[in-house]
């Protein structure tokens, strides 16, 4: 059995990654680039001082609570600045600017650091944060929405679909983005390329993104329009940068479709019969809560178990 | 075809019609399925301009929103009907009281029991499964009792009261049973019967019966909704808290406090139900 006769013996787990947690965050923070520089020609200059709002509010969030703990300090790491810049890209474009600070705040010091920090976390904290907002000043999350080009609110193609049930007609712009809505979803194109690059670096694969994608054509069919459900509101943000997270996501592949799946049905079902036009948010959540049980259901089961002989 | 038609409120019907144009009034029969042979007269017949086909018919007479009508539209023969089918109630409570106004996360009911039992999984599992059985039963026999002696009589100021005695009846009467009848499931969910008369829960779902003024079907569907939605909240507010008992959580929020903002964290996220109309 020896023919290695440099074998090491070591205890599991034995994978190693070329890249490191820090590399991989600030490799996921780079491919927003694209997407916030589309936003910013299309919203105006207002975009960079959310973003820098953003970030700035989870950064004084994760500092302080490391401060307290008298512990190591993470702000530069880049996941307090990834969970501020993931929580301006689920925001309208047109909201107060203070508001995202106060968003990353309580995403970085509520769902992630009294949970220990990186890795302990139960929810995504970007989505906490967004979720938050949505409770805490419901007017300025549904209305702040601007007209791509233009200083004027317009309400989101969704928005126009669940109160007026008009489709919006034009699906080139859907693509490309030329649109109403969050600041980082709105051009599925640029949110591809993003994932091109994560999926070219290792950092993302595709079970999770693909089966939300699957998810939502599978209750899309009951709207009427499956194709403008396919391409609008945060979906494509949500399925390759919400909900492919490691901390908030199963482990199992076979686990992580059923997240998948879960959250692209919980998205259709909140979008058709819900009270919110766009539902991948509370999807996200609701499925992350169903993260520990999924982990525990698709544990690695020993030899014997799984019916080997013993 | 009979998905198509719905009563919008005591006076108007949204149907969706294949054939082009816009009817007369008088091309469409509107009968009362309990007066088949009575005609309701239609007022008006206006466009719905965002749904194709889509047609607003005003009723002359007022309708019972929650009554059961057949629709006839005479150019085309289709028929409609329209009523709400006693499954879609039931459903409907039952999600309502699983989900969208979880007893947990929304009405933030039963909470000592919650974070009691919600350390461990088995235990949460345990509490879970006994309480949607003892739930229900309670639920019905209070349903009973309601609609059989306290409403005849106008007892209604006693429900409190009377309630609580067939909590804490029932939960005696099953602790005994089930130690009599079956010793090992005794010995694993006897003390979890015996917790059930601490949960808010139990007392919850036949007061909002009696609210409600809800039928045997309804009641049965938000006792066995309640006691779904409290399991469904235990389980997974156990797998997480077994997760962050092994996570470096701040010192002085070890233990119950952090549970606390977790349910908060679930409570948000359970929002996303709300409003949802199945």
């Amino acid at each position: 059995m020896s023919e290695s006769p440099s074998l090491m013996i070591s205890p599991g787990p034995h994978l190693k990654a070329e890249l490191t947690t820090k590399q991989i965050m600030w490799w996921v923070n780079a491919s927003l680039v694209p997407l916030f520089c589309w936003a910013i020609t299309i919203y105006g200059l207002r975009v960079v001082g959310l973003l820098i709002s953003g970030s700035l509010g989870a950064l004084v969030g994760e500092g302080l609570v490391n401060y307290l703990r008298k512990q190591r300090q993470t702000m530069l790491d880049g996941s307090a600045v990834l969970t501020g810049l993931l929580l301006v890209g689920t925001l309208p474009p047109g909201m107060p600017l203070w508001m995202p600070s106060v968003g990353g705040f309580v995403a970085i010091v509520f769902a992630k650091m009294l949970f220990g920090g990186l890795g302990y976390n139960v929810f995504n904290p970007a989505l906490i944060g967004r979720a938050f907002l949505m409770a805490t000043f419901p007017l300025a999350m549904t209305t702040t929405w601007l007209k791509p080009f233009e200083a004027v609110t317009q309400a989101t193609p969704l928005n126009v679909w669940k109160l007026e049930g008009v489709f919006f007609n034009n699906t080139l712009h859907l693509f490309l983005g030329l649109r109403s809505g969050s600041v980082g979803e709105v051009s599925v194109l640029l949110i591809l390329i993003g994932a091109l690059i994560l999926l070219f670096k290792g950092i993302i694969k595709l079970y999770i993104p693909l089966s939300v994608l699957a998810g939502l054509l599978a209750i899309a069919f009951f709207s009427g329009n499956a194709l403008f459900q396919f391409l609008t509101g945060g979906l494509w943000f949500g399925a390759f940068y919400m909900a492919t997270d490691y901390v908030t996501a199963p482990i199992n592949p076979k686990a992580q479709v059923i997240f998948g799946l879960g959250i692209g049905i919980l998205t259709g079902i909140i979008r058709l019969w819900g009270g919110y036009p766009e539902g991948i948010c509370y999807a996200i959540l609701i499925m992350n809560a169903v993260t520990p049980a999924l982990n525990h259901w698709f544990r690695p089961t020993r030899p014997e178990q799984m019916g080997a002989p013993s | 075809m009979s998905k198509q038609a719905t009563l919008l409120n005591d006076h108007q019907i949204e149907v969706v019609v294949t054939k082009p144009g816009v009817p007369s009034p008088s091309e469409f029969r509107l009968t009362s399925k309990k007066d088949p042979d009575i005609l309701i007269p239609i007022q008006e017949v206006n466009v719905i301009p965002a749904k194709e086909g889509g047609l607003l018919l005003t009723t002359g007479v007022k309708v019972d929103p929650k009554g059961s009508y057949q629709l006839i539209d005479t150019r085309t023969g289709a028929e409609w009907l329209m009523a709400p089918s006693l499954f879609g109630v039931v459903i409907t409570v039952l999600l309502t009281a699983a989900l969208v106004q979880n007893f947990v996360f929304t009405r933030y009911l039963g909470l000592c029991v919650f974070f009691g039992v919600s350390r461990k999984r088995e235990t949460a599992i345990g509490m879970g499964v006994t309480f949607t059985v003892v739930g229900t039963l309670s639920g019905l026999l209070a349903w009973t009792i309601d609609r059989f002696v306290l409403h005849p009589f106008r007892l209604h100021f006693l429900q409190i009261i009377v309630f609580i005695g067939i909590v804490a009846f029932l939960v005696q009467m099953t602790d005994t049973i089930l130690k009599k009848i079956n010793r090992p499931l005794h010995r694993k969910f006897g003390i979890y019967v015996v917790l059930i008369t601490t949960n808010c829960i139990i007392l919850a779902v036949p007061l909002l019966n009696a609210l409600n003024e809800n039928g045997f079907w309804e009641s049965l569907a938000l006792a066995v909704g309640s006691g779904i939605g409290f399991a469904l909240a235990l389980f997974l507010m156990s797998c997480a808290r077994e997760r962050t008992d092994l996570a470096p959580v701040p010192s002085v929020f070890q233990g119950l406090p952090i549970a606390f903002i977790l349910a908060g964290l679930f409570a948000l996220a359970f929002l996303g139900f709300s409003g949802l109309k199945i």
